[in-house]
């Protein structure tokens, strides 16, 4: 037996109100002085033991009355089979679908882990008493799952339907995530009994969560366990995954490791990589290259087992703008992670925008005239073999460019920002824009810390504390604690000694600061005798990047633009920082799509073309003073979407903006399982009961075992018939006196 | 004294009583006439009748008259008129000190005795009165002269009621003690074993005395109208009891029923005039009714 809301039991203790109140008048006398007491003690040892009766059947009554009051309240019920039959079922069943895409994988059966799937929530549905108290929730299970029926409800015809209707999607599989919405399910079931039915492929990755999350996910599944586990509920995994897991799929397009920028004219590396998920090795897999949709080659493959195999091709642009790169491999038992495309920003050239902090004649003295040798050595503007396109502005003219209109800005030993310039530099790096700062001689700390740093909250994440280093050239020093997983210092990797031969004499000591997320010391200065100084310093803010470098790129503080080095240390950060963010252009499937507007563009018309052809209108949300966003949700399917902005007058056609990839997690393709006593090694808190399909552990039945929850109606009717029995007594006895 | 005798003389209540019929005289009349009656035939100023002479007889109660026109010799009886004797057994046991909203029984008692202790001396008779509780605590000698009523009020007023009742022992020690025939009015609330109480009746009815029995019960004892959780203190060294009074009351009721019953056929047994008086009821008006029943018994005789 057990009580559904157990703690108004406590309202028992009003049974002890009527023996209060026996006892309390008892005390509560009137006093007189009495002659008459042989006659009264006659009447009393008359009457006494009949009284007693009497009373004690009406106290034991009322207080009967008042306990199962209290009892009816707190909703008891029984577990016994003879308690089932009395009562009504009362079950909550929150059935979780895994509609990600592993379920939709054909093995030698010809059947899908999802068809299975369908088949045993509706078995389920169809155990469900809902004529009675029994309701269910149904929740989809992807990464981003979602409550097909979140509130708990009784219209089992409905479940049926969207159960019958699902199909896999393009997402992934995230569990944990799923737990969330079950426990909010659950949090809402006012039932008796509370089941969980997972069905699922039990695909590993599922499971698989950040170490960092670890512990709070434990925390969710215990929660969700304990919540089950009253009144005989409890969470069962039905595994409805075959034992196959033979697959290929693509798990990775992108722009070639040496290559940062795509522009026009320029052959362009781009490296598929595909993995073998299988324990055969797979030969003659065809690999198929589209680029813009239309059919540029096709690769025959051999992938070992187990592994995975990177294939480049190149390919031309000659015209500037959103491009598509897509592969494609033939059909295997899981198709939907055979495809995958990149996004890609064609670009003719990249606009840089250099503040001279300190004009001179040579480049010895002059601030950016080695960088900019460095960038762009050709003096000849039609030459299109360099990519970047160089402005320079003396620090006094800076304030009038729009940096907008550049891919990259560069401060070169510039003595002050204003807030004003800061402010403007933020939103434009917030915005994607990429800052290379480079300290001197001319820089004032005082002013640089007030609004450059600015305690840690602007665009560089530590406060200048003074010059150092050596006046003379002989003492410089090298590069060194180089990070060379950086995208922009990767191409070092294989080439370490042309940035040893880098060197520094003078630079900005920086005060200590702490690790951060979005903070990065890309290199160091060997100081001799003291710890490496920071020399290189990024830090990412919103979508785009700042790396500040603690020394000039003359030769006053040092010997860097003497050396080939220097050339392709400051091309490569160049190229990382005025790259577009492609990160926000490749996405996967459940990601928003974000596009930020210019400032004139926010009263113009938006729509995004899905894979599908459809064509949704987005309207511009304002995301600052002068900064406008797109935002678009709804990548429930992999493939290009497209943003156009709608014809203006003057134009005849609507102007494609960008087009966005949104691919499958690679990480579903892999459809291995996780075994029922890892998950249970993992998760030692999380009580389940493991259901193998097609092993005889058939799905129980829910309303059979369901417990009798409503004897409370039998108590109420026991507590109506006590109280008339208690009046007709109480009428009886008194008509006696 | 003038003050303290009204207190069980109230002139309002003999004025009433006087006002009505006893109290004027006809009730009155049949109380004292029928008691007056007396056994004793002697040679009074009223004539009874006539008997034969027979040696030895006192000639001057010949009826010559009688002699001379008959030849026969008769002697002339009268009937003698003797003082009436009458003695007020008043309880004065603790139990007649409870009160519950008229004052107590014993005040109530008290009156009634006063009362008809005036009314017998009214009539040139005399009347005494016997103070009891366990046992008798004032023997008043009966006289009739205004001076001895205030005796008997004041020894009323003296009397402190203290001590447990033992009526049935009182009136076999009264029946021992009063050896002419007399008027024994007992004023009581008879708390006490009824086969005692009749005993002691017997007692007294076997001196030839003429009894009146006058129960007098308080109002609530009479209707136990207690409706809440009441704590009883016992008079008389009973116990105290906290009990509901509600559902006790009709077996309350029954109890007091059975003991009136019991000394009422007692009572009736011994020829014995019982009369049972509340506390509520006006003294007047209890007397009145009683005294009226009697004349009309008396009449029929």
């Amino acid at each position: 037996m057990g009580f559904l809301h157990g703690p108004l039991l406590w309202l028992g203790v009003a049974g002890s109100i009527p023996i209060l109140i026996h006892l309390f008048n008892r005390q509560r006398y009137k006093r007189v002085r009495w002659a008459a007491m042989e006659w009264l003690m006659a009447a009393l040892k008359k009457t006494r033991r009949r009284m007693q009766i009497e009373n004690l059947i009406l106290l034991l009554i009322r207080v009967a009355v008042l306990v199962l009051l209290a009892a009816a309240l707190a909703r008891p019920f029984f577990q016994s089979a003879f308690a089932g039959r009395l009562g009504e079922s009362n079950t909550h069943a929150v059935i979780v679908l895994d509609v990600s895409y592993s379920m939709d994988y054909r093995g030698p059966d010809r059947g899908t882990p999802l068809e299975k799937a369908r088949a045993v929530a509706q078995g389920i549905l169809n155990d469900l008493k809902t004529t009675e108290n029994d309701r269910f929730s149904l929740i989809l299970l992807t990464d981003t799952p979602n409550a097909a029926i979140g509130e708990p409800s009784s219209r089992v015809d409905m479940g049926r339907e969207i159960v019958s209707g699902a199909v896999a999607t393009d997402q992934a599989t995230s569990i944990p995530r799923t737990m969330e919405l079950v426990r909010d399910a659950l949090e809402k079931s006012t039932n008796l009994v509370k089941k969980v039915f997972v069905i699922t492929d039990n695909q590993r990755h599922g499971w698989t969560v950040a170490e960092k999350d670890r512990t709070r996910v434990a925390e969710l599944f215990k929660q969700v366990s304990d919540m089950t586990a009253p009144n005989g509920g409890g969470v069962y995994l039905y595994d409805v995954g075959g034992s196959a897991v033979d697959n290929i799929g693509v798990v990775g397009l992108e722009i070639g490791p040496s290559q940062k920028v795509v522009s026009t004219d320029n052959a362009c590396e781009f490296v598929a990589t595909v993995r073998n998920h299988g324990s055969m090795q797979v030969t003659d897999v065809v690999l198929n290259i589209f680029v813009d949709g239309a059919k540029q080659g096709s690769y025959t493959l051999a992938v070992p087992a187990h592994d995975v195999l990177r294939q480049s091709f190149y390919h031309t642009f000659r015209e500037p703008g959103p491009h598509a790169v897509t592969v494609e491999l033939e059909p295997d038992a899981l198709s939907h992670d055979n495809r995958r495309s990149l996004a890609v920003d064609v670009r003719e050239a990249l606009k840089v925008l250099m503040v001279n902090g300190e004009k001179g004649p040579t480049m010895q003295t002059d601030e950016v005239m080695a960088l900019k040798a460095a960038l762009n050595p050709s003096t000849d503007a039609t030459d299109k073999r360099w990519v970047f396109s160089i402005t320079e502005v003396l620090e006094s003219g800076f304030a009038r460019e729009d940096v907008r209109r550049f891919d990259l800005v560069v401060l070169a030993n510039v003595e002050t920002v204003s807030p004003e310039e800061t402010a403007v530099l933020e939103e434009y790096v917030k915005a994607g824009g990429g800052l290379l700062l480079f300290l001197g001689d001319k820089v004032e700390s005082y002013t640089w810390n007030q609004s450059i740093w600015r305690n840690g909250d602007g665009l560089i994440p530590c406060e200048l504390d003074k010059p150092a280093g050596y006046p003379r050239n002989d003492d410089a020093m090298k590069f060194t604690a180089v990070d060379y997983t950086h995208p922009a210092l990767a191409y070092f990797q294989t080439a370490k000694p042309t940035l040893g031969r880098l060197l520094v004499s003078q630079y900005w000591a920086v005060k200590p600061f702490e690790a951060r997320p979005d903070v990065r010391v890309l290199a160091s200065l060997g100081v001799p005798g003291a710890d490496p100084a920071p020399l290189l310093v990024e830090r990412r803010m919103g979508r785009g990047r700042v790396i500040l470098c603690t020394t000039a790129p003359d030769f006053e503080w040092g010997l860097m633009p003497k050396v080939p080095g220097f050339v392709i240390l400051f091309d490569q950060i160049s190229q990382y920082l005025a790259s577009p963010p492609q990160r926000f252009r490749n996405i996967t499937v459940g990601e928003s799509i974000e596009y930020t507007l210019k400032a004139t563009e926010f009263a113009r018309k938006f729509q995004i073309i899905t894979p599908r052809q459809n064509r949704a209108e987005i309207s511009p949300v304002k995301a600052g003073e002068h900064a406008y966003h797109l935002n678009f949700s709804g990548t429930t399917e992999a493939g290009l979407y497209g943003l156009e902005r709608d014809p203006q007058e003057g134009e005849t056609q609507a102007t494609l903006l960008t087009w966005y990839a949104v691919n499958v997690d690679p990480e579903e393709g892999l459809v291995e399982k996780m075994t029922e006593q890892e998950l249970r090694t993992m998760y030692p808190q999380f009580r389940f009961t493991y259901v193998e399909q097609g092993t005889g552990r058939e799905p129980e039945k829910i309303a059979v075992k369901a417990p009798a929850s409503n004897i409370w109606k039998y108590l109420v009717g026991l507590i109506l018939g006590l109280l008339v029995l208690e009046t007709c007594l109480a009428q009886v006895f008194g008509a006696k006196r | 004294m003038a003050e303290r005798q009204s207190k069980y003389l109230d002139p309002k209540i003999l004025n009433r009583v006087a006002r009505l019929n006893i109290r004027a005289r006809t009730v009155m009349e049949g109380f004292v006439s029928g008691l007056h009656k007396s056994p004793y035939h002697g040679f009074s100023v009223e004539f009874a009748q006539h008997r034969e002479y027979t040696p030895g007889d006192d000639l001057r109660f010949l009826d010559w008259k009688v002699y001379g026109r008959s030849d026969r010799l008769y002697i002339k009886q009268y009937e003698q008129e003797t003082n009436l004797r009458s003695y007020i057994l008043l309880d004065a046991s603790e139990s007649m000190d409870y009160e519950s909203e008229n004052g107590t029984k014993f005040d109530y008692a008290a009156t009634i005795a006063a009362s008809l202790s005036h009314l017998i001396m009214e009539q040139q008779d005399s009347a005494g009165l016997v103070l009891f509780d366990r046992m008798i605590t004032k023997f008043v000698h009966a006289q009739c002269s205004p001076q001895h009523l205030k005796v008997i009020v004041t020894e009323m007023e003296a009397q402190k009621a203290t001590e447990k009742t033992d009526l049935g022992r009182v009136l076999h020690d009264t029946a021992e003690r009063i050896k002419n025939k007399s008027l024994v009015i007992v004023v009581s609330d008879l708390m006490d074993k009824p086969e005692s109480i009749i005993s002691g009746l017997q007692h007294l009815k076997h001196g030839r005395h003429d009894v009146i029995v006058i129960h007098v019960l308080d109002e609530y004892e009479a209707r136990f109208p207690f409706d809440r959780m009441t704590r009883f203190d016992g008079l008389e060294g009973y116990p105290w009891l906290i009990v509901d009074p509600k559902p006790l009351r009709e077996a309350y009721l029954e109890e007091v029923r059975k003991f009136t019953n019991e000394i009422r056929r007692g009572c009736l047994a011994q020829r014995i005039d019982y009369v049972q008086v509340t506390t509520d009821q006006p003294v007047e008006v209890a007397l009145s009714a009683y005294l009226a029943r009697r004349l009309a018994k008396m009449r029929a005789k």
